[in-house]
């Protein structure tokens, strides 16, 4: 496995907001790798720092955003580097494809000049070279009769279709990382599985890794080869999917995978996590998942846990990983607390 | 800003007028004299003139409204506007001067002389050099045009009146005719008998049916009948009977009604020193020297009227030396600025229009003489000018004559005896005709408080001197309400619906202009004031033709009615000539505006 | 498209036909445009005052008033002034003034605006961002009269005397052109260069009037369509393809803002024709708005129907206007 060196690696990222009532610490301390081919999982619910990740790699943080920690591509640092240079690994190197296709494409351009405008920003074609290679890549995500309808208007397009042309602008450059934030939530189930399908074989084909961002377990459920749990800015755990779906050693990713459908247990009802996340203003002292958890207890509210190696890449950062593991169904913790 | 409307006065030689739309502090009486010459009587009298300037150069002289028209005796034209262009451009009989004093314009006429009373004969005798600026003649043509336009005799069937008893959506009774001529005023022409021209059309005969004392507002300004003879193909104009319908007079009549619109030069020729030399509608028009005027020649090379409807607009551009002369409305704040300005000659006057208290006839609670004069006795004229016409023309006074304005011959102080502020006066007044001071402050007698309301239209001006009269009048006992009504003039007034009214009326040159207001019966008498000696001396100074038994009459007429105490006249409203020092000359001049006598003005 | 236009102009006429009901009704209830000659003191002969009614056709009962005012409308003829002035002239001459006042001031309006807003939105809570949203904000809210007043004051006549021009002011405060300025003691005035000159004095003050209590309102409309449009996820989109900032913000988020902004500023334009008419009244342009100032002080019916109705066109004309531009620049738009 690790014969092949990562492309991107991520250590102690971390980001502050300056805000006029404080200081928002977006994301603290995230570090992960990935290797071409691989496909990394981050899950959370919304605001728990995954998408401040997504957007630190991009380079797309606002300049008021304090990037600290590091973020190599290959042998280039990201944190600071120059805009320009940013700008070359952008879309080049690096690339994203966003959450809602409906608005993530300019309404009021035609599809294939905006597939054209991708490749030129990094390739010097001419216009009638890039409208073929807009061809070409809507024809490599699939819509049928490429060559027409790469005229057409964003909103001409289908949901499912749109998303497709998204992909085939992040894919336009061929780029060795790919980023997907929640890729296929605003779609209907059936085009979640084809867009999903579509990305595993894109992957293979450009030999790119992929990082997929999803608040939806259900997702990356089967397609991911390592997965990361965020809460508060932190990654909870982390480890292979296998792991995190047959044992996590963290209550907030048992509390996730019980909202999941398939694994709602036998009562088919779901089972969400009771409370909110914490404000990212002012983080409680100790576990920032304690006041939500059935396990908490004093230590928890006052010492925030340390990454504790479960098996190897099977990290988790709770206290009480060893009372997770003294129980014979960990994944029923929140049923018993429910009652 | 004031985009308020100045009211225009039309009543073309005579008449004082009622100023309707009084928030306007001038409204003026379009005259139509010619142009006063240098060699003439008048003009280059006025103090400024002793600067020496010398011939050359160019005037602008800003008005409020554009003149478009050079035919001013039509209802339609008639403006102050106009009045303004004309002063330059048309000849006329007589000029009116800053005294307001008719004085026989000299370029025009050798003569014009009563030779008859009875019945009433003037003959006027032109100037044998006198020509329009195309080169013809004026001549005896352009008396017969003014005398059958103005005649009001001539006129066709109304098409609209489809028999007796046709009315119009009002419901008020359709006339049976129209008038052929759109004329707006007829007094005086229509008690000329006959117009007949002799030696070589040279001399004027005219013969009046009944008399009238003052006919030298008559043939005040001249359009010129040769030039509608060329456009309506009549041969001879004086072989047109002036007094019935005729083809003929029907096409005068047209083009007498609308044909000298917009100062074509073809057509608005001039009989005095300047003529039309460009006009741009909106823009301007600008006057150029007359090379045919046979008298002393204007000193500007040209005079521009330009049109600047905001006051504060006119003084600024004064005060930027874009033009050279302006007489805008008056306004306190631009007063100020016009005084404060740097190179800018403000000279305010006191200007024709005045206010007056009238009580009504109809109140038995002014029965008494006693109560009018303690009335009069308790209103502070003088602070009241202090207050409200002081900050435009520091030297304002109280008016005290209903006859004469200050500057004119006639006028002497004939009401300071009741009108000076006096508070203990007014009490013995009240109190000598027995009535007794209340528990509240106020007189009352046989169960009648002294109480009534001062009417007016509802401006600013007249609400501040109700309120100081309420004040001061209140201290010698009398209960004074307001009562302010937009609809007061248009409605009421002349309805007689009031206590007592404020409002203005206008000076006017011509003496026989208030004889309505104070006769019995009279239009414009809406206190319904009654005095047979004033009505009757009235008839006589209006057919007396010698100027000095008039004026004694006019002049007993005057403290006739003042004695009376019926109407109390307050103050004249200020006028805010201004120009720049550069500009020597100008006058203040109110019926005919300050280009009166433009042709002595210089620019160094 | 076409069907879209003409189906609109097939629309606007009973629009039209309605709106010059209204204005009549307006213009016959605005007073009685006689009054001035009924109140005179003596009094016009009463054949006199018959004679203008039935000129001015005020003894009709008002539904053949409008008849014969509209069939003569429709012929182009739009009747006389009160003062006997051609209608059509005054109005159309003033039309041409307030083209030239208010089209340059306008584009400059929209230039300086929408540059400073656009600038404004990007550098969002810059000190660029805070002095230009404080400045339009106070020249927003300043009365055209104070800015006008001040200008004179300052830009003319201090400026004239301080230039030593205070007798041939280089600055004009009042009118479109100075009337004695081509005349036959001066032809070397009467040429075009001259006339453009003597144009562009008159003109600095009240354009520049227009253009700060103008430019304002387009700096806040388009930094408020910016900072929305900078938001949105195509922008973000846009940024994630690499593309150079400047690309970013002209091609994406400023081509999708102008779809309001232009918008805005059509319908605005339509508004304009009917005349500034305080900047015309306080510079003196005898443009569209004295036309209504004067119809309405001197109560002139003809000239006030004219100005409705051209001012009804004009606004009807720029609401197509920006309805098809709008449909030009945003393609989800379909105009059939």
């Amino acid at each position: 496995m690790s014969a092949v060196d990562p492309i991107l690696s991520v250590k102690d990222l971390s980001v502050e907001f300056p805000t006029e009532d404080g200081v928002v610490k977006a994301v603290r301390g995230v570090s992960f790798e990935v290797r071409p081919r691989d496909v990394l999982g981050i899950v959370g619910e919304s605001g728990c720092g995954k998408s401040v990740t997504s957007m630190a790699i991009m380079g797309l943080l606002p300049s008021s955003a304090n990037v600290t920690g590091s973020i190599r591509f290959r042998d280039q640092e990201l944190v600071g580097i120059k805009r320009k240079a940013m700008r070359a690994i952008r879309g080049k190197k690096i690339a994203m494809v966003f959450q809602d296709p409906m608005t993530a494409m300019n309404p009021v351009y035609r599809v294939g000049w905006q597939l054209a405008e991708a490749v030129r920003a990094h390739e010097d074609l001419n216009s009638k070279q890039a409208r073929a290679r807009s061809i070409e890549l809507l024809d490599t995500v699939g819509i049928p009769q490429a060559a027409s309808r790469v005229d057409n208007y964003p909103h001409e397009f289908s949901g499912g279709m749109r998303q497709r042309a998204m992909i085939a602008m992040a894919i336009a450059n061929n780029p060795d990382v790919l980023i997907a934030d929640e890729p296929t939530t605003a779609l209907d189930v059936t085009v979640q599985a084809q867009i999903l399908e579509m990305l595993i074989k894109l992957k293979d084909n450009l030999n790119a890794a992929i990082i997929l961002i999803t608040h939806d377990l259900g997702v990356v459920a089967g397609i991911t080869d390592r997965m990361l749990v965020m809460y508060a800015g932190k990654v909870v755990e982390t480890g292979t999917a296998d792991d995190i779906f047959y044992h996590p050693r963290m209550p907030y990713s048992i509390g996730l995978l019980g909202s999941l459908p398939s694994h709602s247990g036998t009562q088919g009802r779901l089972k969400p996590i009771g409370g909110a996340p914490p404000s990212m203003l002012n983080l409680p002292a100790g576990c920032p998942f304690s006041p939500r958890c059935p396990l908490a207890d004093n230590t928890c509210e006052t010492v925030e846990p340390p990454q504790v190696e479960i098996s190897e890449g099977h990290v988790s950062a709770c206290h009480h990983v060893d009372a997770l593991n003294a129980m014979p169904e960990p994944l029923k913790l929140f049923e018993g607390a429910r009652k | 800003m004031s985009i308020s409307k100045r009211s225009q006065v039309a009543a073309l030689a005579l008449g004082l007028a009622l100023v309707a739309g009084a928030c306007s502090s001038s409204s003026k009486t379009p005259n139509g004299t010619t142009a006063p010459s240098t060699g003439g009587t008048t003009g280059a009298s006025t103090a400024d003139t002793a600067v020496a300037g010398k011939a050359g150069g160019e005037a602008i002289y800003a008005q409020e409204e554009e003149g478009v028209n050079y035919n001013n005796s039509t209802s339609t034209a008639n403006s102050f506007a106009n009045t303004v262009v004309l002063n330059m451009l048309q000849p006329g009989s007589f000029i009116i001067d800053d005294k307001l004093s008719y004085v026989l314009s000299k370029d025009l006429l050798q003569s014009a002389e009563v030779t008859s009373s009875a019945p009433q004969t003037i003959v006027y005798k032109i100037n044998p050099k006198a020509v329009w600026s195309d080169g013809v003649a004026i001549d005896c043509k352009d008396f017969y045009l003014a005398y059958m336009s103005q005649n009001g005799k001539v006129t066709v069937k109304n098409p609209d009146f489809t028999g007796p008893g046709a009315t119009d959506k009002d419901g008020q009774k359709l006339p049976e005719t129209l008038p052929v001529f759109d004329a707006a005023g007829t007094s005086g022409y229509e008690q000329i008998k006959s117009v007949t021209c002799s030696d070589g059309g040279k001399t004027v005969t005219t013969v009046y049916d009944t008399p009238f004392a003052d006919w030298k507002g008559l043939f005040g300004n001249f359009v010129p009948a040769h030039i509608i003879e060329t456009k309506t193909g009549v041969a001879d104009i004086t072989k047109v009977d002036a007094t019935t319908d005729s083809p003929e007079i029907e096409k005068i009549g047209k083009f007498w009604n609308t044909g000298f619109n917009g100062w074509d030069p073809a057509v608005a020729l001039s009989g005095a020193q300047y003529r039309v030399g460009t006009y741009t509608p909106d823009k301007g028009i600008t006057l150029v020297k007359n090379e045919k005027f046979w008298g002393t020649p204007g000193n500007l090379e040209t005079l521009t009227l330009q049109t600047i409807t905001d006051a504060s607009a006119q003084a600024a551009a004064l005060e930027n030396g874009e033009i050279q002369a302006i007489q805008p409305q008056a306004d306190p704040g631009v007063a100020a600025t016009l005084a404060a300005a740097k190179n800018v000659k403000f000279s305010p006057a006191s200007g024709l229009v005045y206010e007056h208290y009238d009580m009504n006839v109809k109140n038995p609670i002014f029965a008494d003489k006693a109560v009018r004069a303690a009335f009069a006795a308790c209103v502070d004229r003088q602070d009241i000018i202090d207050k409200l016409i002081a900050p435009i023309n520091p030297d304002a006074k109280p008016l005290n004559s209903v006859i004469f304005m200050p500057q004119q011959k006639g006028y002497e102080d004939r009401f300071s005896k009741y009108g000076t502020f006096d508070v203990a006066a007014s009490k013995k007044l009240l109190e000598g005709a027995g009535w007794v001071m209340g528990s509240d402050g106020f007189y009352a007698k046989g169960g009648q408080q002294l109480t009534f309301k001062i009417s007016h239209k509802g401006i600013q001006r007249r609400s501040d001197t109700v309120q100081n009269t309420i004040a001061s009048c209140k201290q010698a006992g009398f209960n004074i309400a307001e009562d302010s009504d937009t609809k007061f003039n248009a409605e009421r007034l002349p309805k007689s619906d009031f206590d007592v009214a404020l409002f203005a009326w206008v000076g006017n040159p011509l003496l026989s202009a208030a004889t309505g207001i104070y006769s019995i019966d009279g239009g414009g008498n809406y206190q319904g004031y009654v005095n047979q000696n004033v009505t009757d001396l009235y008839k006589q100074a209006n057919s007396e033709l010698d100027e000095t038994k008039r004026l004694d009459l006019m002049k007993k007429i005057d403290a006739a009615i003042l004695d009376d105490v019926w109407t109390i006249p307050l103050f004249q409203l200020a006028e805010m000539p201004a120009w720049s020092p550069k500009l020597a000359g100008p006058s203040f001049n109110g019926p005919s505006g300050l280009t009166w006598n433009a042709n002595v003005w210089t620019v160094s | 498209m076409l069907s879209f236009i003409i189906r609109r102009i097939l629309v606007s006429i009973p629009l039209l036909f309605l709106a010059s009901i209204v204005a009549f009704i307006l213009v016959i209830n605005t007073g009685d445009p006689l009054e001035d000659l009924r109140t005179k003191q003596p009094p016009t002969p009463a054949a006199t005052i018959a004679l203008r009614e039935h000129q001015l056709g005020l003894d009709k009962p008002p539904v053949e008033r409008y008849v014969s005012w509209l069939t003569k409308a429709i012929h182009g003829d739009f009747g006389k002034t009160i003062k006997n002035q051609p209608v059509w002239d005054e109005v159309s001459r003033a039309l041409g003034v307030t083209l030239r006042l208010v089209l340059f001031a306008e584009i400059l309006s929209v230039l300086i605006g929408v540059t400073i807003g656009v600038i404004s939105a990007v550098k969002q809570y810059s000190w660029f961002d805070y002095t230009a949203t404080t400045g339009a904000f106070l020249l927003y809210s300043l009365p055209v009269l104070a800015v006008g007043s001040f200008l004179k004051y300052v830009l003319a006549i201090r400026l004239n005397r301080w230039i030593g021009r205070a007798d041939d002011p280089l600055i004009k405060t009042i009118g479109e052109g100075t009337p004695n300025f081509c005349t036959p003691s001066k032809p070397y005035n009467c040429g075009f260069i001259p006339a453009t000159t003597d144009f562009l004095s008159h003109a600095l003050l009240p354009t520049l009037t227009l253009v700060l209590i103008s430019f304002a309102g387009y700096a806040r409309f388009s930094r408020a369509s910016m900072l929305e449009t900078l938001n949105a996820d195509y922008v973000r989109t846009a940024r994630s393809k690499g593309l150079s900032e400047r690309r970013v913000i002209l091609k994406h988020a400023f081509r999708n803002a102008l779809m309001t902004v232009v918008t805005v500023i059509s319908l605005d334009f339509g508004a304009l024709i009917g005349g500034a008419i305080l900047t015309e009244t306080i510079f003196e342009w005898h443009g569209m708005g004295r036309v209504l100032v004067e119809s309405i002080t001197k109560i002139d019916p003809n000239l006030l129907l004219c100005w409705f109705f051209v001012t009804a066109v004009a606004v009807i004309a720029f609401n197509l206007i920006a309805d098809i531009l709008y449909a030009f620049l945003d393609p989800r738009i379909r105009l059939d």
